[in-house]
């Protein structure tokens, strides 16, 4: 039995005619399911690859964009599956209640059996005395991961919404007490983070050492193990920095290098977020060297591969939400502690964030705020009181930013500061007391200030392109250095030499087959 | 208390007034005491690692035993963070565990964070308070001078501590901060003038001279010799560097 592509359009546009009634489901959806469900039990993971990521999303946009999928037990008449907690049924359970959540609003009946099949899901991993034998794609691995964290940070958003809440659900959230625990969560991405050996793993392939079963254990050494490991570090991460415990997050991540070549780019959805959490976290405790190199890296990542990202159903818009609140976040740290740029990110930023860059050079605290704002995770409070307010300043978002804003008034006479040495190259320090209109011992604890923060948002990068000036002070005088940086032409050059060279050839060619007038070179 | 333990336990019968063996193993007992608090350091420190293994680091019941750690670190000028920082967390995550009386757990928690800048120990607790616990006067007290230690206003600094017992009590705050203070001059500071130098280090019980040597200062006169910065602010010029492989592509064009 062979499973082509061509097969593949043809079996879903075929039924079109035919879906009048709802509650039937259509022929080329259970031919789908009846594939799919061959396929998992087969362990063929190039096949569920394909039919996961493209038949899944296609089925849903033709078929379902509106409606949810077949309910479980029609799927398991469909299938002819016996047993309702087998692992395809699990697996359909989990993309029948993502599906749900993306496309329509799931209700409090659904958010708890959600949670009960993700309890399933994870425990059939970790329960087992000796590892699964089935294999999934990694995509799906990390989508489970992710699905798992949002749909806690979803839940913990219903619970504020406080006395919006019907009588009826607030007598089921009383019920199921134990539904989307933040302790329950918590464990569960420990605990696959441990049966995998996954910080084992991560240390022995910093040192270069190859991964053997004594690292990684019996059940690390298998890829579902451990990339399912690796992908839960991930949602710690995602899971503390959405909490405020930067510490932890950071500590998640103590191990993994967040180079091209690393576990992370197997998927690029997990590249992204791991990159914008640990860079969100760097922000948070000041180290802004960090936070500026590692979203330089993955926004030019994001660029060239752009077009890949276009036809997938669950990740487009995220991925273009996440690029935005990046750039934001970029912004305020460039500002903080000005660092060169890659030209195209530099391009990015004024596209999108223009005019408020320019108002932050000026001083404006308000667009701190905005930015902030646009750039921040959904902040969550791990429980959730009987009045919450969740955008109050008391909230969780509320609370973060204080923090945000006492370093925003600790910086806030740093930029004057910048901007007044930036003109000289030596000034004694009555003189500059004069501009800024600050007494002379003002000045100096200004001077030291602004040497402690830039020592700080150094972090632990070692790359010193910085568009910052330094400086020392002898006594009263300071002395001041600039880096100039020569005029970058060399790229832009070569880059229009090769479009003049596409360009000939595009008109030689077309000179070839059409004898007629020529357009000058 | 415990000293009369280790007397009775050693022998001496101490009140026939043997004055000269009664100083003589008093001298003893303070030595083993200095020892035995580096060693019950130690201990808790393995303590409070194990028990804060994966997931039981949020096991309430062990509360006590943090709050008892963070006073003997107050007490006797240690540090562990990952600790102090889990008693906020316990305290974020079963907000029936906080109660009136634990707010001065959580301004020692914020008075040893801030006595390890320049890390950034204090703002990753600041992260995890709660509005009512910002909401305490103690705690702005303490928010306003980390805002002066950050914006290196070192003289408000120094006088306003004094206005507050828990930083005069905190064995090695002041010395802590002095550190800070020492080390963001030599980042700033060639020479510089010593009556501003002793301004910025506050009232000092040790001598100036000691302190210059500690730090590797010369002393001349009038001025403090830091250290020497010209290489900090040699006009660096970025210059663009074209790799083989940029250029190849032009080089192959006829």
């Amino acid at each position: 039995m062979v499973w082509s592509t061509e097969n593949n359009s043809t079996m879903y546009y075929q039924g079109a005619k035919s879906t009048n009634s709802s509650t039937e489901v259509a022929e080329p959806v259970a031919n789908f399911l009846k594939w799919f469900y061959h396929f998992i039990e087969k362990n063929e993971i190039y096949h569920v690859e394909t039919m996961y990521e493209d038949g899944f999303y296609k089925i849903s946009e033709f078929y379902y964009k509106d409606k949810p999928w077949p309910s479980p037990e029609e799927v398991q008449a469909i299938v002819e599956e016996r047993d309702s907690g087998s692992i395809f049924m699990i697996l359909y359970r989990e993309l029948y209640y993502r599906h749900i959540y993306a496309k329509l609003k799931p209700n409090l009946n659904h958010r708890f059996e959600s949670f009960t099949n993700y309890c399933e899901l994870f425990s059939y991993l970790l329960g087992s005395d000796e590892p699964v034998q089935i294999e999934l794609p990694n995509k799906w691995l990390w989508d489970i991961i992710d699905e798992f964290v949002y749909q806690f940070q979803s839940f913990q958003q219903f619970r504020s919404k406080g006395t919006k809440m019907t009588e009826e659900e607030k007598g089921m959230l009383q019920d199921e007490e134990n539904a989307w625990k933040v302790t329950a969560v918590l464990n569960i991405l420990m605990q696959l983070t441990e049966k995998s050996n996954i910080n084992e793993q991560l240390k022995a392939l910093e040192a270069g050492q190859p991964i053997t079963e004594e690292v990684a254990g019996e059940f690390g050494i298998k890829p579902v193990y451990a990339m399912t490991g690796f992908f839960s570090l991930v949602g710690l991460l995602r899971l503390y920095c959405l909490l405020g415990d930067y510490h932890m997050a950071l500590a998640c991540i103590r191990h993994v290098q967040f180079k091209d070549k690393d576990m992370m780019a197997l998927v690029p959805a997990c590249q992204i977020t791991a990159n914008y959490y640990a860079g969100f976290a760097f922000f948070m405790i000041r180290k802004y060297a960090n936070t500026i190199q590692l979203y330089q890296h993955i926004l030019g990542y994001m660029q060239r591969t752009k077009q890949f990202f276009q036809n997938r159903s669950f990740q487009a818009e995220d991925i273009n939400k996440k690029n935005d609140q990046m750039l934001a976040l970029l912004a305020i740290a460039n500002t903080f502690c000005p660092l060169r740029l890659d030209e195209s990110v530099n391009i990015q930023i004024k596209e999108k964030q223009g005019e408020k860059v320019a108002r932050l050079q000026h001083g404006d605290m308000t667009v701190y705020d905005d930015l902030f704002f646009s750039g921040c995770p959904k902040f969550l409070s791990p429980v959730v009181s009987d009045n919450p307010t969740p955008f109050g300043t008391s909230g969780p978002r509320g609370l973060q930013l204080q923090v945000f804003k006492a370093e925003v008034e600790q910086q806030r006479l740093i930029p004057t500061l910048r901007s007044f040495l930036k003109l000289y190259t030596s000034i004694p320090i009555s003189k500059l007391a004069k501009f800024l209109d600050m007494s002379e011992n003002e000045v100096r604890c200004c001077l030291m200030a602004f040497k402690h923060k830039k020592e700080i948002a150094r972090g632990d990068t070692v790359d010193q392109t910085t568009l910052d000036i330094d400086f020392y002070v002898d006594k009263d005088m300071i002395h001041i250095s600039d880096t100039k940086i020569a005029r970058h032409y060399g790229d832009y050059y070569v880059q229009q030499v090769l479009k003049l060279k596409d360009s000939n050839k595009l008109i030689m060619g077309s000179a070839l087959s059409r004898p007629g007038p020529q357009q000058s070179a | 208390q415990w000293y009369q333990r280790r007397v009775r336990s050693s022998g001496i019968n101490a009140e026939y007034g043997e004055f000269q063996t009664f100083q003589h193993y008093f001298k003893r007992i303070n030595l083993s005491m200095v020892m035995d608090v580096q060693a019950q350091f130690r201990e808790m420190q393995e303590e409070a690692f194990y028990s804060m293994e994966g997931l039981s680091r949020l096991n309430p019941e062990k509360l006590d035993f943090y709050i008892e750690y963070l006073t003997f670190q107050v007490e006797h000028g240690f540090y562990d963070a990952d600790a102090n920082l889990n008693i906020l967390k316990l305290y974020q995550f079963t907000p029936d565990l906080y109660t009136r009386s634990c707010i001065g757990n959580v301004h020692m928690v914020l008075v040893k964070a801030l006595m390890q800048l320049p890390e950034s120990d204090y703002v990753l607790c600041r992260a995890q308070l709660s509005q009512e616990m910002i909401d305490d006067p103690l705690t702005k007290k303490i928010d306003e001078v980390a805002r002066l230690l950050e914006t290196c206003q070192f003289p408000e600094f120094w006088s306003v501590i004094q206005e507050e017992k828990i930083f005069t009590e905190t064995v090695g705050f002041v010395e802590a901060v002095r550190n800070f203070v020492c080390f963001v001059l030599k980042l700033t500071y060639k020479n510089v003038e010593t009556e501003f130098l002793l301004q910025m280090l506050g009232p000092m019980e040790t001598r100036l001279e000691d302190l210059a040597l500690a730090n590797g200062w010369v002393l001349k006169g009038d001025t403090v010799f830091v250290g020497d910065k010209e290489e900090m602010v040699e006009q660096k010029e970025i210059v663009e560097k074209m790799p083989i492989d940029v250029v190849s592509p032009i080089l192959a064009i006829r």
